[in-house]
């Protein structure tokens, strides 16, 4: 009995911090969203559902989902595909210092703020000065493209960015996941004269399904809550023809542009649940029920 | 023993918590004076200003020893902030109703969003009386609301009327400065010149945040047009239409620059790559000469020059908002010392000096002509001609229009969309809003 209130008085900070910096802040959402909420003025009425119907007749709204949808496939596919790639590579190498200096210069992108990082690539993506452009023409002799200005090439760019800033993470998580590996298998399979691919894909590949699903999971969170270089990079008109705009950018300007933290509040929500959605049916597909 | 001392532990988490999230304190601003907020301990007034990290810190200083000389018992602490901290700051402060500044060094068209909450302290009637008589029609526009004034101007903010103009290309090309509308474009066109998507010279690089908006308003203002009808934005029209599709035909069909300016393709604005050589006529405010000279290192009517830019219809006529101004806190404990600190800053002599210094164009017509401004800002000659053709914006949220003209324009040059469908999008974005 005792020590049920020594467990009790030790939560209770942690369940005030996670009430007031979690739970309420939510449920301060779902209600705001329910009013014409600006905080501007002195009264705001109760709309009900009419912030969460305007969604759908919301064109930016539709473009900015289509943008995050497009942006957070694509780039944690890639994402994924390259990092498998790489971690394969770096975990082949024989000498541990070398493995170690490779996890270590692809996490170095990961260190550094995104808002900076982000900055510096909007100078290399500059279409007369920039670094990538003059590369293009001087050695490889194509024409200079204008990457942040031509609507096609707008989330390309930022998609590259992404990839190269975020890979770090998970190239460390798989690597630690296929450290994980027994050999055992790998030496049966050689002994079978098994070659690299299908030891890849029949060895590596299911049994890093724990580490894929957690990776999975963490990077299509993280992937659908990104801003900063949308920010930095499409600008604040989410770049041309709002090609890069996304659903987060779009609730930053809808509540501190607009001031319409109602309308903000509701993209929010709509936000949040796609997140639960998409991570529902991620955990459900990627299900393991297998340990070794 | 145990359950007390388990209680004690939790109690000091919670109160650990709650430290953590109090204190008090303005770090990271520039701060000038001393004393606490509505007074010391001999009985003294001290007022705050809050305005954000500028160049014009020094000339706002000279003003504060200027007033707290000639009134001994009130001294003013000024306080200043980065500008996106200094924004958020304001905004915070003035919609809670306490705390905050005494006075405010805000921009204009924030106004528009306070004034209708009764966060403002309203302007003194006779104050009032002798600002409207002076004042140019649009620096107080946006401190009006419902037939009250609550703040009052300390500039002129104009986006239209001037352009800079390369001297060494002008001669080289054999050219001199337009006349006209139609003989701008004219040398503009035929002097462009690209590569793929770079530009060897922009001949009169316009699409930029201000400049494309303001452009276009003068347009159809000056052709004898008007954009609002009413309370409601009506761009539809025949001069609304005709003179977009000519700034779109400017970039698609002549080539004369492209939308860099407005698409966060490139980190240097239009004013910025003619400071660096690679445009023939830029439009933009005249704060930009300043730049210019002290950035650049490049040399005022040598390098460049800054002169008047053509009317695109008969009549001088343009839109401009309410530039940088003071507002006194209706929460301020010392709104009558307050509101004497900005009648002594709006004094003719020390407006004026104060204009000098901070580049800035006078908002009151007894001294945007005085000599000794023409000779600090000789490039504002082309200007303070034209100030009474200046007609307020409009009371709303001057970046939303601006963003929303932006976007649109780029969406035509990019895309097949008619001129007159964009702008009727416009139209109805805009009143929806």
């Amino acid at each position: 009995m005792k020590s049920k209130w020594f467990v009790r008085a030790v939560l209770l900070p942690a369940v005030i911090l996670f009430a007031t910096f979690m739970v309420f802040p939510i449920v301060s959402g779902l209600v705001i969203a329910m009013f014409d909420y600006n905080p501007l003025r002195s009264e705001n009425s109760f709309i009900g559902l009419s912030n969460f119907i305007k969604l759908f007749h919301d064109a930016t709204f539709i473009k900015s989902l289509k943008n995050t949808l497009t942006f957070v496939f694509v780039t944690v596919a890639l994402n994924i595909t390259v990092c498998l790639f790489l971690s394969t590579l770096i975990s082949s190498l024989r000498w541990g210092r070398l493995r170690s200096l490779f996890r270590v210069l692809f996490f170095m992108p990961c260190v550094a703020p995104l808002v900076a990082s982000s900055t510096v690539w909007r100078g290399l993506y500059s279409p007369k000065y920039g670094l990538i452009n003059n590369f293009m023409e001087s050695v490889l002799h194509i024409p200079a493209i204008n990457w942040l200005g031509t609507p096609a090439f707008v989330m390309p760019a930022i998609i590259l960015f992404t990839l190269w800033a975020d890979m770090g993470y998970n190239i460390i998580l798989f690597s630690a996941g296929m450290d994980g590996i027994p050999s055992d298998f790998y030496e049966a399979a050689e002994m079978d004269g098994t070659n690299a691919i299908k030891k890849f894909f029949f060895i590596t590949l299911p049994l890093l399904g724990r580490t894929m699903s957690f990776v999975v999971a963490m990077t299509l969170i993280s992937h659908f809550q990104m801003f900063a270089q949308f920010q930095v990079l499409a600008g604040r008109t989410g770049g041309p023809n709002q090609a890069g705009n996304v659903l987060t950018y779009y609730i930053y300007k809808t509540a501190f542009q607009a001031k319409d933290m109602g309308y903000a509040s509701a993209i929010a929500i709509a936000l949040f649940v796609i997140i639960m959605i998409v991570t529902l049916i991620q955990q459900r597909a990627s299900r393991v029920d297998w340990g070794y | 023993m145990k359950k007390i001392l388990s209680i004690t532990l939790a109690a000091l988490l919670v109160m650990s918590l709650f430290a953590g999230c109090g204190g008090s304190g303005s770090g990271g601003g520039d701060t000038q004076g001393g004393g606490a907020q509505g007074g010391d301990a001999q009985g003294d007034i001290t007022l705050t200003l809050w305005s954000h990290i500028e160049f014009w810190n020094d000339a706002q200083d000279k003003i504060i020893q200027e007033f707290e000389a000639a009134n001994p018992g009130i001294k003013v602490k000024r306080e200043s902030f980065p500008y996106d901290d200094f924004e958020s700051k304001t905004q915070t402060s003035l919609l809670s109703k306490s705390g905050g500044a005494d006075i405010y060094n805000l921009w204009g068209g924030w106004a528009v969003d306070f004034a209708s909450t009764g966060a403002f302290s309203p302007v003194p009637d006779d104050f009032v009386a002798e600002l409207k008589a002076d004042s140019y029609e649009p620096v107080l526009g946006a401190f009006e609301y419902e037939g009250n004034y609550y703040g009052v101007p300390l500039e002129f903010n104009i986006e239209y009327g001037g352009m800079l103009v390369s001297i060494p290309k002008f001669d080289e090309l054999g050219l001199s400065y337009p006349k006209t509308w139609d003989e701008m474009i004219r040398i503009a066109r035929e002097n462009s010149e690209s590569r793929g998507v770079n530009f060897e010279l922009r001949g009169f690089d316009f699409p930029a945040w201000d400049a494309l908006t303001y452009i276009w308003l003068s347009m159809i203002l000056s052709s004898g047009g008007q954009y609002m009808d009413g309370d409601k934005f009506n761009f539809s029209t025949p001069i609304g239409i005709e003179t977009m599709q000519k700034l779109v035909d400017y970039v698609k069909v002549d080539h004369m620059t492209n939308t860099e300016g407005i698409t966060n393709a490139e980190e240097l604005e239009p004013y910025h790559k003619f400071f660096l050589g690679e445009s023939l006529m830029v439009p933009r405010g005249p704060w930009v000469v300043p730049e210019g000279i002290d950035d650049f290192g490049l040399e005022y009517g040598v390098d460049f020059d800054y002169v008047a830019m053509p009317f695109y219809g008969s009549q001088k006529l343009f839109a401009a908002e309410t530039g940088w101004g003071l507002a006194v806190n209706a929460s301020s404990a010392n709104q009558e010392a307050a509101w004497k600190f900005v009648e002594f800053w709006l004094e003719k002599d020390r407006l004026l000096d104060y204009n000098i210094s901070c580049g800035m164009v006078p908002p009151v017509k007894t001294i945007s002509h005085d000599p000794d401004l023409l000779a600090a800002m000789p490039y504002l000659a082309p200007l303070v001609d034209i100030l009474d053709g200046g007609r307020f914006i409009g009371y709303f949220n001057t970046d939303i229009l601006k963003e929303a003209v932006g976007d649109m324009y780029v969406n035509i040059i990019n895309s097949d969309i008619s001129v007159a469908d964009a702008v009727k999008e416009l139209d109805d974005t805009l009143n929806e809003e």
